[in-house]
């Protein structure tokens, strides 16, 4: 009756209401608490599957900072030169270690132009570690468009080859979700973490360069390549995570190859007139400290390059690089 | 049962049927989407939109002497910057719609190749400040474009609203010749289409360092109200001074106060004690350096950053003489 009623647009009853209202209440709330339920604050993360990771602090113990400034055209000499005068790769390097260098393969361009880490730079580093009874020498990079032109084109593939180190060209089942401790932007991102199972030895080698973004690149940003995903959204925050960088690996030693510094027109540059003959090889087990004098070479000021006090400030190394008292050879 | 509990129910049902799909979509976890490596799934060209000619030219490009190496790579403004990394940005701010890149080998030399980037970006004013703000300070002029130039081992060019670059892996005469030869290739693929910026009307020729200009299409100095400046080089008694000047649709004088306020607010002073001869200019003086701005009508102009006062205030009535007398 009271049904009839409603449907013929007659008054509700106080009763009814009140029943309609508990139901509405009801269904509101339940919807709202499956919401809550349901609600992911982490968002769309990693895989599930896939155990987080993070790098090891891959720096000697013990070993004060040290840093040495090499004048000289040829990367060979002047390399070999810098390591002996930061005491030797055998302060570094021990019988059966196995050694990670990171190079800068970021193009498929030729070593002319100097936007990727220079071949004889990466032979002559992996003939030392040979040397000095390493086990294993490996090489990566995550260059993203065409790792095997990039390799290939920069000739650091060949070097590899030649010197006796072993490639590792990226593949997805390579990366795992890695953090950094105290990290805003690196959390739960993919890092190219299967080149370094089983490494105690972490080397950075990388051209000195101009950078449209971030002003200069150099040993901080070339971590940079080790993540994957879309991390070019991390360009709109791109000091903050050249510091994250840092944070996130910590290595044995760095070489900042200034033989031919890319003044103008980086990352990429593209003509021989963007180089300029500095002819600096700078070996440095603080990469803040090697990037703070790569700045000078650049031509920048430390304070146009904001990555360089944040890193120093998140404890990874100094900007202030005579504080270190670098050595200044020459070949 | 009656027919509003039935709709109710089959509405209940629906909607029902909608979350247990969302459920089982939303699910379904897409690594690429948020994990994995980017070149696996972005393989050049997978997520570019249909390109027409000329756009497509290097599909059938052709030289003398000098093969494929590849397939031509298509990239577009999400994956740009797996090409050229922190390049990109110089790009997408300036409109860039495309790139195409494919290489090229000697047929005799495979050692010797070069590359050839083809950047539409949509319009020849963009195209021109890509090409301006990267262009090379030593440089030989070309005439295989327009506004070629060639370095030891590239040429670069701008036609419309394309930007090209030829970079070969050698420093030669004989490859220098060689990306020449392919950018006369590319031109007769292509009606030829000269380009000045309207800007350049305004500045006076004499003292300007010739292919000095460069188009900031926004955010000139950090300022990001400004339209679309134009900067020169002045060589004035051997200082080298930096010219700027912007065409507004509107009155400029509001933009000049707006900018004297910006440039104050990150530490310039106003001098009282330099007035050039101009009206309504402002000198300003921060970290040693000259900053000298001011207006004509809808034409703001002035003086960046000058290492010399003196000469920043000798060289700024020729520049303001220009820009009154100009339409």
């Amino acid at each position: 009756m009271v049904r009839e009623a409603e449907q013929n647009n007659e008054t509700i009853s106080r009763r009814r209401f009140l029943i309609r209202m508990a139901k509405a209440g009801v269904a509101v709330a339940a919807a709202g608490g499956l919401g809550a339920l349901l609600y992911d604050p982490l968002g769309p993360g990693a895989r599930k599957n896939i155990a987080a990771v993070s790098l090891p602090d891959f720096s000697i113990p013990n070993l004060a900072p040290k840093m040495a400034i090499v004048s000289g055209s040829d990367r060979k000499a002047t390399a070999q030169k810098a390591l002996e005068a930061l005491g030797g790769i055998g302060t570094f390097i021990k019988q059966g270690d196995r050694v990670l260098i990171k190079v800068n393969a970021a193009f498929a361009t030729p070593p002319i132009l100097s936007a990727t880490t220079h071949p004889d730079l990466v032979g002559e580093v992996i003939t030392l570690c040979l040397k000095a009874g390493a086990a294993e020498v490996r090489v990566t990079d995550n260059p993203i468009n065409d790792a095997a032109s990039c390799f290939q084109l920069t000739e650091i593939g060949r070097a590899v080859e030649k010197s006796g180190g072993r490639l590792y060209m990226p593949k997805e089942s390579y990366f795992a979700p890695a953090s950094v401790n105290g990290g805003e932007l690196i959390r739960d991102w993919p890092l190219l973490y299967e080149p370094f199972k089983g490494v105690n030895k972490l080397i950075g080698l990388t051209p000195l360069k101009d950078h449209h973004r971030s002003g200069a690149s150099m040993t901080l940003k070339n971590w940079y390549g080790l993540l994957g995903g879309r991390r070019n959204i991390f360009h709109q925050d791109i000091h903050n995570i050249i510091k994250e960088l840092g944070m996130m690996a910590r290595p044995t030693f760095v070489i900042l190859d200034g033989t031919m510094a890319m003044m103008t027109n980086g990352p990429t540059g593209g003509a021989i007139s963007d180089l300029m003959a500095a002819n600096l090889m700078i070996a440095s087990t603080d990469p803040v400290a090697a990037d703070a004098f790569g700045a000078t070479v650049l031509e920048r000021k430390t304070a146009s390059l904001p990555f360089i006090r944040k890193a120093a400030e998140a404890g990874c190394g100094t900007a202030d690089y005579e504080t270190l008292k670098p050595e200044r050879l020459s070949i | 049962m009656n027919r509003e509990t039935l709709y109710s129910i089959i509405i209940i049902i629906v909607l029902c049927v909608i979350a247990v799909g969302m459920l089982i979509v939303q699910g379904r976890f897409e690594p690429q989407d948020f994990f994995a490596v980017e070149f696996q799934k972005d393989k050049p060209g997978s997520q570019v939109k249909q390109i027409s000619p000329p756009d497509d030219v290097l599909s059938a490009f052709a030289i003398d002497g000098y093969k494929p190496m590849g397939e031509k790579e298509e990239f577009n403004e999400e994956n740009l910057s797996d090409k050229i990394n922190g390049k990109a940005d110089l790009y997408l701010e300036c409109g860039f719609v495309s790139m195409a890149s494919r290489r090229f080998a000697d047929i005799g030399e495979p050692s010797r190749w070069f590359e050839i980037y083809f950047y539409n970006m949509g319009e020849p004013q963009n195209a021109y400040a890509v090409y301006s703000q990267q262009r090379r300070r030593e440089r030989k002029d070309s005439s295989v474009a327009p506004l070629a130039y060639t370095v030891e081992n590239a040429v670069f060019f701008m036609n419309g609203k394309y930007y090209f670059e030829i970079v070969s892996a050698e420093a030669s005469d004989e490859m220098v010749l060689a990306v020449e030869q392919a950018a006369a290739a590319l031109m007769k693929s292509m009606p030829p289409e000269p380009f000045a910026p309207r800007e350049l009307s305004f500045l006076p020729e004499e003292n300007r360092i010739k292919g000095s200009e460069k188009l900031f299409l926004k955010n000139a100095f950090g300022f990001d109200k400004f339209p679309p400046v134009l900067l020169a080089q002045y060589n004035l008694n051997g200082d080298e001074i930096t010219v700027f000047i912007a065409a507004l649709e509107e009155d400029a004088k509001p933009l000049m106060v707006e900018y004297v306020k910006f440039m104050k607010e990150i530490g310039a002073t106003e001098t009282a004690d330099a007035i050039p001869p101009i009206p309504d200019a402002v000198v300003m003086e921060m970290s040693g350096e000259t900053e000298i701005v001011f207006v004509h009508g809808n034409i703001l102009g002035g003086i960046h950053a000058a290492a010399k006062r003196e000469s920043a205030l000798a060289l700024i009535p020729s520049i303001y003489e220009k820009a009154k007398n100009s339409k």
